[in-house]
């Protein structure tokens, strides 16, 4: 025995004196603090790090001046320990969405620029929705997406089908009862994975769906009030959509339509079980395809909806009366969404009509603009530039690169995901080979009119320097469906903690407000 | 049988019970590693759906997907097998030698001070190493040896926990060895390379053995002090991180199977050497 454990080890010697020789010539990246090299820190989440290197090789091809490369870390905070710290090299940093953009560089000019060959400037080819939450309150562009995606309700298509769902959800109140059949017919509705996993994406539309984006966009996240005060603490304690995307949930986010163990288990593991036929829907996002490639199969039974409208609108509309016509309404702008009718064949004069009943202008691009509202997360993965950096010349020169066609079209052929830019055309990218999953993403992002998401941060510094958010920090999904009752709270009571952090915090965000 | 027939019943109970806690402990960390082999060679979605239960097909091809799958910043598999063969032989070699000679100078000459070091070890070793952290990276950094395989030279300073074991067994060994070399005319290189430290070779090659086990599986002095020369703990650190992003648990399964499979050989072969020959009591005879 013991002759045979050191026959064993002789050969794994061997085999380590192999790799040492091996070894000698091994890959490994060189970064030159200097004006001509750009060093880059990538946050590598769910995207991978093969569009990168691609897109890399690709620019340092394309001209001579500069010479890029990057390094890597799946850990946000790794990828952003050195921002900011004395002795950074890094010109370009790929991370989440920062709170201070005092230490970086503005990104204006990168947007003005029209790059050589392309009929207009990068900032038309952006979605205007997504600029308008990237402006930040200054009326300048610190961070630039580089990647996320559509996020949205993605549901098994079998588990649908046999529940015999044909319609998909159209409004909330339709997803509730859609989350009953699913139930009554032995699946589990929803999973999702700890913090109220991507629901939180959901609470931001339904909000800006309920209020409009204007409200959304422009009150709320710039702390103002009607009168144009600001800053104010109405818009944390104004019973808004934040309160009736809450009701939504009180419907669908229960004990019994949840997946066990969705509070506390992480998101690759819950999209797993997800896959697996462990429940029907889950909030995810463009990610999902790239994240769980190695269920590649399993991805043809899955599909993302168009988010279903907040059933509450009604509250908001004068000639929609109840849930039954908002359905209808809802059904029309599909139809021409999806090239079946034309506008006209609803349009009478200003108002539009269906199935004989009169809708307000008002009424219909309230609903349209709800139904349009696509959550993403693209503020989540933001390119920026820290003001030190001894090449912001050569960072800029590689974002222009990425927004040009060509490196739109080597991203989306690597990720196979869309940005919330486009090709100089207006077209998006040939996503011939890719699947359906993939396909609705790019399809879902082109009718976007607004993007709401959870990293809006930049249009109050309450937002950035004083830490206040739109649900002050709550997990509310997961008291909802808290399996134990003592845990369980009512939207009301959850409410009342949204409203108690804001009387115990507010004057502190205000006061931490750097002047 | 014999054994038995010489107990008593209550004795015979007591013992059956000792032994069968001891079986249901000896179970768990086999089993441990056995679900660990297993996991490697499962789908993802098994061990998440299944984790208890056996693959449908045995994967072995994870094992060798690893080699390929296993990258930290531009460092594959075998660039971090290298860096962790580096670091642990070379780096616990100079460890162990510096630390016994200077064990053995401090015991078996006198000079003022010669007492200190075990005085200083002592309390050093009462100090949590966090609060010395912040210089230390310092320190290494304005030396150049942060990110450089001269990191390993860190490892000389000889004041590390295993002098009190060398400072014991040197101890405990008579002088008279050295008189008599140096009647036959050695002088004191010659004592200590041909005669003293030839006697120290069993606790030697034990503290070798516990101080590279240690090192071979450390991935914190690597993470901190070699971002761009990572071990394989630390790239099995960064794959783990990654799986908040990667559906891939059979390759981080996997790779922690092959990464111990070394510390485990080695224990296997040597686990008598190391749990016999660090004894304070030093040789005997």
């Amino acid at each position: 025995m013991k002759k045979t454990i050191m026959k064993a080890l002789a050969v794994f010697l061997a085999l380590t004196m192999v790799s040492l020789l091996s070894a000698c010539g091994g890959k490994k990246q060189q970064f030159a603090n200097s004006a001509t090299d750009i060093e880059i820190s990538y946050w590598n989440a769910g995207l991978g790090s093969q569009w990168l290197e691609n897109m890399i090789d690709a620019f340092n091809k394309s001209q001579s001046k500069y010479h890029a490369a990057y390094h890597a870390s799946a850990n946000q905070k790794s990828a952003a320990a050195t921002y900011g710290t004395d002795g950074d090299t890094v010109d370009l940093y790929l991370l989440i969405m920062r709170p201070d953009k005092s230490q970086m560089e503005p990104l204006d000019d990168v947007l003005n620029a029209t790059v050589k060959g392309e009929g207009k400037t990068i900032k038309d080819k952006f979605n205007t929705g997504y600029l308008s939450m990237m402006e930040n309150a200054d009326g300048h562009y610190y961070e630039l997406s580089y990647g996320g995606g559509v996020v949205g309700i993605v549901y098994n298509k079998e588990h649908f089908k046999k529940a015999g769902i044909t319609q998909l959800p159209r409004t909330t109140n339709e997803l509730a009862i859609a989350a009953d059949k699913l139930n009554s017919k032995g699946y589990t509705p929803f999973c999702h994975f700890a913090a109220g996993g991507y629901w939180t994406n959901m609470s931001e539309l339904f909000f800006s769906q309920y209020d409009g984006n204007d409200y959304y966009v422009n009150n709320f996240y710039a702390c103002k009030d009607a009168a144009g005060n600001s800053p104010t603490k109405d818009v944390f304690t104004a019973k808004d959509g934040r309160y009736q995307a809450l009701k939504v949930y009180e419907k669908i986010i229960t004990p019994e339509y949840v997946m066990g163990g969705s509070n506390s288990i992480d998101h690759v593991n819950a999209q797993t079980q997800f896959l697996n036929g462990s429940a029907s829907m889950m909030v995810s996002g463009s990610w999902l395809s790239n994240e769980m490639s190695n269920s590649k199969d399993k991805m043809k039974n899955f599909a993302m909806m168009r988010s279903p409208v907040i059933s509450a609108i009604t509250d908001k509309c004068t000639t929609i009366k109840g849930e039954g016509e908002l359905r209808k309404v809802i059904s029309a702008i599909d139809s021409i969404a999806d090239g079946d009718k034309k506008l006209d064949d609803y349009k009478n004069g200003n108002d539009y009509v269906i199935d004989g009943k009169t809708i307000s202008a008002a009424d219909w691009e309230t609903v349209t603009n709800a139904r349009f509202s696509v959550p993403t997360n693209f503020t989540g993965h933001c390119a920026s530039i820290p003001k030190y950096s001894k090449c912001v010349d050569g960072a800029k020169e590689f974002l222009k690169f990425f927004y040009s066609d060509k490196g739109y079209k080597i991203y989306t052929k690597a990720v196979k995901a869309p940005l919330p830019f486009t090709l100089s055309s207006g077209d998006v990218a040939d996503t011939s080979g890719f699947s359906s999953f993939e396909k609705s993403q790019f399809k879902m992002l082109a009718e976007a009119k607004y993007t709401p998401t959870e990293y809006i941060a930049s249009k109050h510094r309450i937002f950035t320097d004083g830490g206040a958010s739109s649900f002050c920090g709550v997990d509310y999904i997961s008291a909802l469906c808290a399996s134990n009752k003592d845990d369980r709270k009512t939207v009301n009571q959850i409410w009342d903690s949204i409203q108690q952090k804001v009387e115990d915090n507010y004057k502190t965000w205000v006061s931490d407000i750097k002047k | 049988m014999k054994f038995l027939k010489r107990k008593t019943l209550p004795e015979i109970i007591l013992y059956s019970l000792v032994s069968l806690l001891f079986a249901v402990v000896a179970f768990t960390y086999i089993y441990i590693l056995f679900w660990a082999v297993m996991s490697g060679a499962k789908t993802h979605d098994e061990i998440v759906m299944n984790p208890f239960s056996f693959p449908k097909k045995w994967l072995w091809s994870h094992f060798v997907d690893v080699t390929r799958l296993l990258e930290v910043n531009g460092n594959g598999f075998f660039d971090m097998l290298f860096n962790s063969c580096y670091f642990s032989i070379v780096g616990c070699f100079i460890q162990q030698f510096t630390t016994i000679t200077f064990a053995y100078c401090c015991t078996k000459y006198k000079f003022p001070g010669s007492g200190l070091p075990y005085v200083i070890i002592l309390i050093m070793l009462t100090l949590p190493i966090y609060g010395a952290g912040g210089a230390q990276y310092k320190l290494f950094r304005s030396l150049g040896l942060v990110d450089s395989y001269w990191h390993v030279i860190c490892s000389a300073g000889g004041m590390s926990a295993q002098f009190l074991y060398y400072r014991a067994f040197f101890k405990n060994l008579s002088w008279t060895y050295a008189e008599a070399a140096q009647i036959d005319g050695a002088g004191h290189f010659q004592i200590y390379f041909k005669v003293m430290l030839p006697q120290a070779r069993p606790i030697f090659g034990a503290l070798f053995l516990t101080s590279w086990l240690a090192s071979w599986n450390n991935y914190e002095t690597a993470l901190l002090y070699l971002p761009n020369l990572p071990t394989l703990p630390v790239g099995i650190y960064q794959f783990n991180t990654e799986m908040m992003y990667r559906a891939r648990l059979d390759i981080l399964f996997a790779a922690c199977v092959l990464v111990s499979i070394p510390a485990l050989l080695l224990f296997i072969a040597f686990n008598k050497v190391i749990t016999t020959n660090v004894s304070l009591g030093g040789i005997k005879g």
